[in-house]
């Protein structure tokens, strides 16, 4: 998209629609063929019709009945009827329900101990399903999941913090593993985690937040890395890095609006990784939380840390572990 | 979805392609159909072997066919099979990741599953893994997931080699630290801009020092090629800024030192009030006793510890800690008057807020005396919170001597001032990090300080005017450099500790005496965009802080002394931070951007209105705001008992 023709606006009715119908694409292959994706999805497209003021867009009934039924025996969440239960689906079906009000509609101790089970006790690292592998995203789906259950009681919260410490790097940021380089994604994760339990005393908010402001690049959209390309998921995991750490303001909000907005399908709604690009419900979440923490009007406030609504946050009496 | 050009094909090309999908869709959904069948009915056969291989060959983020493929080499496939057998079949699933691989080089189940194969191989060739890992880095230098697989790899080479007898051992001649060394150097010369590579140093030049035991010398000569390496990268690249950052590491942060800035008590409120430079929480309260014997004699004093403008709760101390500042004790019990009062402060009952800067890991116990009289008394001796002098985050690459370390940075000083003109930007902000690690390095003279801050201000000038995209962190150093000197009059280095700050003389004197002259500063037009170390100010009576850029007033919480403050022609969007200041008569806000009813109504009423003690009314001056005035000047009289709004 030239320049002549920018986006103006945030084409929310646009979004609405979009999201409304992603359910209604079984002619693609592409529906088949990204079945793990589909309760990550629910969570993706919800949670961005909340911000965009149209929750009921998806029916509340039929929302919660899917996400029950990927829950299993031993209380995980699987991406999909009859996939397996892993930690990260366990976090989106718990979101969910939250945004929902109806954590009831689960057996919530089940989960407790499904995601208890995947602390390592002597590392403290969570693994993401019963095959092992370690990564500090699974720490954080932990400690979030955990947290909207208020019941974080049920692990070694100490440990799990010396696990994510491990995982720091020599720019500030923090890695998936020990050893790991430093990755936006990660950061959010590893920030958000030390955020839910009250150690941002930990972070070296100046180095890291200099590290994230230079992810921004000249046409206004942030990048992961060093010298890696600008995408729009990175104005949510770089931003509610730098809002966590209370310096948002170390970036041109305007530029990185602009650069969101450009990246919208003006005809067909959704948001895309960058101008021009096929778009998606992942991307148009992180676009339009972007957007929300950027401050742009008529969308509702976002919370950093857990990615929900701060209306959702606040109604289960969570407080806000960030600097305003 | 990445990198995918959007597309709007036509309405017959749609259909055209819906319609060729339908038959594979078809054929997709009863494959996993029936794969997942067998998985249901634990059905660990060939069949269903193969059914996973095609859908994975499709789908390798399908992480569930993934399990249930371990699941039918494990419980059926191998079950009785002997060791070559076990061999033959994990070789054929690294064959066939290898195939999947060229196709999806960033699945995370790709590897996964490689690394569950060769952990169960019978005889696994991790050398061959080394190989295949160094090609892979060669299609993609910065694929994350091949660096991690590096690691997996070596990590378990090294584990071979410990495991090996020395004579059948290859690698002896050079370890695998070094070889990896090597390895990094090798991709940073063929792209300096390969901050993985950077990233992975900075992981093994440490562990390179500590597997072969380097002297100070030799680990110094090591870190001096380690420069040139970065200078060269500099030259080559100098937008880049893997080597600056790497340069910064090189360089080293100190640790900063926690000072207490002073305490006192004061009779009226019944109150201690204890300062320190930056903000701390504490994790348990510190002990205030009667008496100034050293020994465990003194008597305990009943009271509550808060941060200024903050409420304690005792019963959230876990959960939501809050920091401060500035602290404040009230007494719940009478005391005698003329005796001495004791704070102790245990390192185990502070923490420091957010910067790894200030992280201490061996505070001494600080111990506060104060005088308590009728009148307010200052602490007759104050010991700063201390950290013992260290450095982050790769302490065994620096030099520990001060003034080794003052000699490093004002070389590395001279080196980046010569690269300026290449490239400003990048230069500009090392140097003002290098500038700002020079004054906690070397024990400066006042001046000294801020001659550094004037040079770290006009770095920060020249940076708003290149770099439009990051003004206002540049803003904010600037405010920092700025703020230090423009209140170094009222503080002084301490005697026990220089690296540590306390009042001064005379801002002590001015405090004491506020009934002649009132203790005031003017930090007007000064560009601050916040207040760095609001307890600095604690003793002023008075302070201007007009025609500045601060967005935020909450400072003042801490400022419990204030009669007059004047904020004029500022950016702040909200009252705030006054609720407590029981003293603050008068409070300049005019041009500022309030704009409505609440961000007045919310700074200015109690949460319990009725234990305001206000001596008398809050004059506060809201001309030249957005705010509507006719329409909510009526609102306002709700505060008449207790504040006089003028709005215009």
């Amino acid at each position: 998209m030239s320049s002549t023709e920018k986006s103006q606006e945030l084409f929310s009715e646009l979004h609405v629609a979009y999201i409304k119908n992603l359910d209604t694409k079984r002619d693609d292959l592409e529906y088949w063929l990204t079945e793990h994706l589909r309760l990550s999805g629910v969570y993706w497209g919800l949670t961005a019709l909340d911000l965009l003021n149209n929750i009921n867009a998806l029916d509340r009934e039929e929302v919660v009945k899917y996400v029950v039924s990927c829950q299993h025996e031993n209380g995980g969440f699987g991406a999909h009827l009859r996939h397996d239960p892993h930690i990260l689906y366990t976090l989106y079906a718990v979101q969910i329900l939250v945004i929902e009000d109806a954590i009831d509609a689960v057996n919530v101790e089940k989960i407790v101990e499904y995601v208890s089970l995947l602390q390592d006790p002597t590392t403290g690292a969570f693994a993401g399903d019963e095959w092992g592998e370690i990564d500090t995203r699974f720490s954080y789906s932990a400690l979030s999941c955990l947290s909207l259950l208020k019941r974080l009681d049920a692990v070694d919260v100490d440990k799990a913090i010396d696990f994510i410490m491990k995982c720091k790097n020599f720019d500030g940021g923090f890695g998936s593993t020990p050893g790991a380089e430093s990755h936006a994604g990660q950061i959010f994760c590893c920030v958000g985690a030390l955020a839910i339990v009250n150690s941002l005393h930990l972070v070296d908010a100046d180095l890291l937040g200099w590290w994230l402001c230079e992810r921004q690049l000249k046409n206004g959209g942030l990048n992961g890395r060093p010298e890696k390309l600008e995408d729009v998921c990175y104005s949510w995991w770089v931003l509610s890095a730098l809002s966590i750490l209370g310096r948002l303001h170390w970036i041109n909000k305007d530029r990185l609006i602009d650069f969101v907005l450009d990246a919208q399908d003006p005809e067909s709604g959704g948001i895309a990784d960058r101008p021009g690009d096929m778009v998606d419900v992942f991307h148009t979440l992180f676009g339009i939380a972007g957007l929300s923490l950027l401050g742009y009007p008529g969308l509702k406030p976002v919370d950093p840390v857990y990615c929900l609504p701060k209306h959702v946050v606040q109604r289960i009496g969570l407080a806000e572990r960030y600097h305003v | 979805m990445h990198g995918r050009k959007r597309v709007k094909p036509s309405a017959e090309v749609e259909r055209q392609r819906k319609e060729k999908e339908a038959a594979k869709i078809k054929e997709y959904s009863d494959l996993v159909d029936a794969c997942l069948n067998k998985k249901d009915s634990k059905k660990f056969d060939t069949e269903a072997f193969n059914y996973t291989t095609k859908i994975l060959s499709q789908n390798p983020d399908f992480y569930t066919i993934w399990n249930f493929r371990r699941n039918i080499l494990i419980y059926g496939l191998l079950k009785d099979a002997d060791t070559d057998q076990k061999q033959e079949a994990f070789s054929n699933e690294l064959v066939f990741l290898q195939a999947l691989f060229q196709l999806n080089p960033k699945s995370y189940w790709i590897f996964n599953h490689r690394r569950w194969s060769l952990d169960n191989m019978p005889y696994p060739d991790w050398q061959r893994e080394l190989e295949l890992v160094g090609k892979i880095l060669e299609l993609d230098s910065r694929n994350f997931h091949g660096w991690d697989y590096r690691r997996y790899v070596t990590s378990k080479l090294s584990t071979k080699m410990a495991n090996t007898d020395d004579e059948n051992n290859n690698y002896s001649a050079e370890s695998l630290t070094e070889s990896e060394f090597k390895f990094t150097t090798t991709k940073i010369n063929q792209n300096f801009s390969n901050y993985s590579a950077w990233h992975q140093r900075s992981k093994l030049l440490p562990s390179l020092f500590q597997e072969k035991n380097m002297t100070d010398a030799e680990k110094k000569s090591v870190i001096d090629e380690e420069f040139d390496l970065v200078k060269s990268a500099i030259y080559t690249d100098p937008d880049d800024q893997s080597a600056w950052l790497y340069h910064l590491w090189l360089v080293g942060r100190e640790i900063r030192h926690i000072s207490v800035l002073g305490a006192y008590f004061d009779p009226r409120g019944r109150e201690i009030v204890l300062s320190f430079d930056d903000e701390i929480g504490m994790l348990s309260p510190f002990l205030v006793s009667q008496g100034n014997d050293t020994t465990d004699n003194n008597r305990k004093v009943q009271g509550n510890w808060r941060p200024a403008g903050g409420i304690f709760k005792h019963d959230q101390l876990n959960s939501d800690r809050l920091y401060g500042f500035v602290w404040i004790f009230t007494l719940t019990e009478d005391i005698s008057t003329s005796s001495t009062l004791t704070v102790t402060i245990e390192p185990s009952s502070i923490v420091p807020s957010h910067s790894e800067a200030r992280l201490m890991q061996t505070i001494e116990k600080s111990v506060i005396n104060i005088l308590n009289t009728d009148n307010i008394a200052m602490s007759t001796q104050s010991k700063s919170v201390d950290v013992e002098p260290s450095i982050v985050p790769a302490p065994e690459t620096l030099p520990a001597i001060a003034q080794e370390r003052a000699d490093l940075l004002k070389r590395e000083i001279n080196v980046i001032k010569e690269l300026l003109d290449l490239e400003p930007d990048r230069c500009l902000q090392t140097l003002i990090s290098l500038l700002n690690e020079l004054k906690y390095a070397s024990l400066l003279e006042s001046n000294e300080a801020n001659l550094l801050n004037d040079e770290i201000v006009s770095y920060c000038d020249r940076l708003i005017k290149i770099d439009s995209l990051r003004i206002i962190r540049f803003e904010d150093l600037r405010s920092k450099a700025i703020f230090e000197k423009e209140t170094a009059s009222l503080v002084q280095g301490s005697l026990e500790d220089p690296k540590t700050i306390i009042y001064n003389q005379t801002t002590l004197a001015n405090f004491s005496s506020q009934s002649s002259s009132l203790a005031s500063l003017s930090l007007s037009s000064k560009n601050l965009t916040f207040i760095p170390t609001p307890s600095i100010l604690l003793l002023l009576s008075k302070l201007d802080l007009s025609h500045n850029k601060l967005t935020s007033m909450s400072f003042l919480a801490n400022l419990i002394n204030l009669r007059e403050v004047n904020l004029e022609s500022n950016l702040i969007l909200r009252i705030d931070g006054v609720r407590e200041l029981r003293v603050l008569k008068e409070m300049n806000l005019k041009n500022n951007l309030i704009s409505t009813f609440e961000a007045v109504r919310d700074g200015l009423l109690m949460n319990d209105s009725s234990s305001r003690d206000f001596q008398e009314k809050l004059k506060i001056h809201l001309t030249g705001n957005p705010l509507i005035a006719d329409n909510i000047s009526t609102e306002f009289h709700v505060f008449n008992d207790t504040y006089d709004i003028i709005l215009g």
